[in-house]
């Protein structure tokens, strides 16, 4: 080889080493934006007095976002553009993951100690566990903060906050129920005043199932729905799925009879569905009733508009051993990573999403707004824009959901371990549905499960 | 180190160095790490921090999970069914390819579609098709008269692998094809129309001729094959999620959920490393049984 072809070749080897090593060290992101919190006084208590420019203000924000249908990014992207033209040196990066691949990324991001700024959270146990989020609260209670712990519906806040501290704020008001298609219900001789017991819940599923359509739609094969269905009608019994106390056993074993009676009511393919499957279903009105939440109208609008003008919000009616029909109520919201370089910034932030303008906007789409301020005829006005085909019934699906909440919402639990017992109830609620063990067996199976992870995570 | 050597080799280590880098950084360290986890209670949700308990997350696994044996026979159907189905449509389909065809090039072109596209759309794809209230699978089988009702293929007991390993044979066997393809124009024609003009038939020019000459090229697909088939977690995630439960679980699935679903890094990191030590296991009988006579 000659000379200047080697050292030719030199140079690149030497270019691809230098290259390898550099990018084995990695890209600190919150390296890059480092010190703005140092500029804009201390983390938690911007105590330094100074007036800030928010003008002048640079940041690169990176902002967590699981809406992955098209009117929620829309949301996000007419947000960013606002923002940009209020503060114009701040960056806002929008990570669009589902809630799903959200948790997974974040925890390794939490892990690896390269954080985001923004989180959208709902159940944010898993991420307090890892130390993961900012507590809130001295942010709420600054003489300038926009946004105050009282500024929430009643149990929204209760949901983010964990042993004191509060590390979400919510935006809108999650509450899970059972959707009605009022229109089968009636044509199968039934009015929805009735559903007021399992037992009506039993008998409209009987009712409905006829001519290739069924009653009742269980999604059985996302072993979260799985849970989740069960969890949501276990409220209104009185019983917690997680509860393994012999007290409860008999309200436990009536919770597992009342979906072994719908069975019977339901297409066997709700063994395998997901909520695109069961929302598919029940939007092309192949199912009656599904168990779903406020998050409804924007799973179905795509598929098919109309069915929202025959649905109706119910709470979950009360079960034998109920002492009242109760609504778990959660919510969606907005939090802090604990990591951030750029807490100052990403608080101004949140407290521009739970603005009135922006909060009513997300609420149109989202249905239940968590903050008192927000007014109904804001977000039904704004609704008319992201459900125009539908827009009555989606109103009139509001106020089913405002009325429930309002009557019925408790806030929901908080589980720790809940994906591992999430697991352990789909195997099982599967073999009790498929006649491979009894309403007994399965409790005794479920608690064992829920008994183990339990032990695991006691402190 | 002198310069005499430096100069004799430093040229040559410089050019291995950004592979061994690679190596070291991506591979080694990895795969270090993982085996050290697996000795630690971690979990990132249990707010306990790390701690060393040696052997015991493989104690617990190997003893104390009654999901553990089953997942792994289910790993043990994937890996052998998915490879043993793929050769058998590979093989007469290569045979075909390489025969005179009309358009033969379109044909070899469109038998790698399913390799190439990507496994998780194929996944959502066949989910689709094997949708259990609206899927093709169940239309048809309908329109002809083969089933009267419904079959929910990837939620009952029976129907749940067969149906797997169709859509995995179906994603695989182009690959498989196309290397036995490579294989097959590597043979002498002259030798197979010297057997022709002998009196050997179709049959006796296949098994005597053909297939012995495919070995070696048979034997190293084989085993990328069961490697592949092995680590193919997105596959059966698109499908079933390994569910219901862990009913269709595999390791790479059981070790996803452990480590990404419920943040149990020590649990996930035993599962990976006994994984890894399982597939060197059918690896190393493979190599026994087949690689002899392909040395």
């Amino acid at each position: 080889m000659k000379p200047y072809k080697k050292s030719f070749v030199m140079l690149i080897s030497l270019t691809l080493v230098f290259s390898l090593v550099l990018a084995a060290c990695g890209n600190n992101n919150a390296a890059n934006n480092s010190g703005n919190d140092k500029k804009l006084g201390n983390t938690t208590d911007n105590t330094s007095g100074e007036e800030i420019d928010w003008k002048t203000v640079k940041a690169d924000i990176r902002f967590v976002y699981p809406g992955t249908s098209e009117s929620e990014k829309l949301f996000a992207e007419t947000f960013k553009d606002a923002m940009k033209e209020k503060y114009p040196n701040v960056n806002i990066e929008f990570m669009y993951l589902s809630w799903a691949d959200m948790e997974k990324k974040i925890s390794v991001m939490i892990n690896t100690g390269d954080v985001p700024d923004i989180a959208t959270t709902q159940d944010v146990t898993n991420f307090v566990q890892m130390d993961g989020l900012e507590d809130l609260t001295p942010f709420m209670e600054r003489a300038d903060s926009t946004v105050k712990k009282d500024d929430f519906l009643p149990g929204t806040l209760d949901y983010s906050t964990i042993d004191g501290g509060t590390y979400a704020v919510p935006a809108t008001a999650n509450a899970f129920n059972l959707m009605v298609n009022e229109k089968m219900l009636n044509d199968a001789g039934m009015k929805l005043e009735e559903l007021q017991t399992w037992a009506d819940v039993e008998k409209a599923a009987q009712l409905m199932t006829k001519d290739g359509k069924y009653g009742f739609g269980y999604p059985l094969g996302v072993a979260r729905f799985a849970f989740r269905v069960p969890f949501t009608a276990g409220y209104s019994n009185d019983v917690l799925i997680s509860d393994t106390s012999e007290g409860s056993k008999s309200k436990y074993i009536e919770l597992l009879t009342h979906f072994k009676n719908l069975e019977a009511y339901q297409p066997k393919a709700h063994l395998t569905w997901g909520y695109p499957e069961m929302f598919r279903a029940y939007s092309n009105g192949e199912v009656g009733m599904i168990p779903a939440g406020t998050f409804f109208s924007s799973n179905v609008y795509s598929i098919n508009p109309d069915i929202i003008n025959v649905s109706r919000a119910i709470p979950y009616p009360k079960g034998p051993s109920g002492t009242k029909i109760q609504t778990p109520v959660a919510n969606s919201g907005f939090g802090i990573y604990k990591g951030s370089k750029n807490k100052e910034v990403a608080w101004r932030l949140v407290q521009e999403l739970l603005s009135p303008e922006f909060n009513s906007t997300q609420a149109a789409i989202l249905n239940i707004t968590a903050k008192k301020e927000t007014k109904l005829e804001d977000v039904i006005k704004k609704a008319e824009s992201v459900y125009p085909k539908a827009i009555d019934g989606h109103k009139r699906i509001i106020e089913d959901f405002m009325g429930l909440v309002a009557a019925n919402g408790v806030p929901m639990d908080k589980i720790v371990g809940q994906p591992e017992m999430e697991s352990i109830v789909q195997e099982n609620m599967v073999k009790l549905l498929t006649d491979k063990s009894d309403a007994e067996e399965t409790y005794a199976a479920i608690i064992k499960g829920i008994d183990q992870v339990k032990a695991k995570y006691a402190k | 180190m002198t310069r005499k050597f430096i100069k004799l080799h430093g040229f040559g280590y410089l050019l291995l160095a950004p592979a061994v880098i690679y190596l070291v950084a991506f591979q080694f360290y990895p795969l270090f790490e993982t085996i050290r986890l697996s000795m630690y209670d971690y979990s990132l949700i249990a707010n306990k921090g790390m701690s060393f308990v040696g052997l015991d997350n493989y104690k617990f696994l190997l003893t104390e999970d009654d999901k553990f044996w089953k997942i792994m026979w289910n790993s043990l159907v994937w890996v052998l069914g998915s490879t043993l189905f793929q050769f058998a449509v590979a093989i007469p389909a290569a045979l075909i390819l390489s025969a005179k065809l009309r358009s033969r090039g379109l044909w070899r072109g469109l038998m790698m579609v399913p390799w190439v596209a990507p496994v998780v759309i194929i996944g959502i794809v066949w989910k689709w098709i094997y949708d259990g209230h609206n899927g093709l699978a169940n239309y048809y089988l309908s329109a002809l008269h083969i089933i009267q009702e419904n079959i929910v293929w990837l939620g009952d007991d029976f129907w749940v692998w067969p149906a797997l390993l169709l859509t995995s044979v179906w994603k695989g066997f182009p690959y498989i094809a196309l290397m036995l393809l490579s294989g097959l124009t590597g043979i002498s024609k002259e030798m197979i129309e010297a057997a022709h003009v002998d009196g050997a038939t179709a049959w006796q020019r296949f098994t005597r001729i053909t297939l012995p000459l495919l070995k070696p090229i048979m034997y190293v697909t084989g085993l990328v094959a069961i490697v592949s088939s092995w680590t193919k977690f997105e596959m059966i995630w698109a499908l079933t999620n390994g569910g219901p439960g862990f009913e269709t679980s595999i390791l790479p699935t059981y070790v996803y959920t452990n480590a990404f679903v419920y943040y149990d890094l020590g649990k996930g990191s035993a599962i990976a490393a006994l994984s890894m030590v399982f597939v060197l296991i059918i690896v190393g009988i493979y190599a026994k049984l087949f690689g002899k006579e392909n040395d």
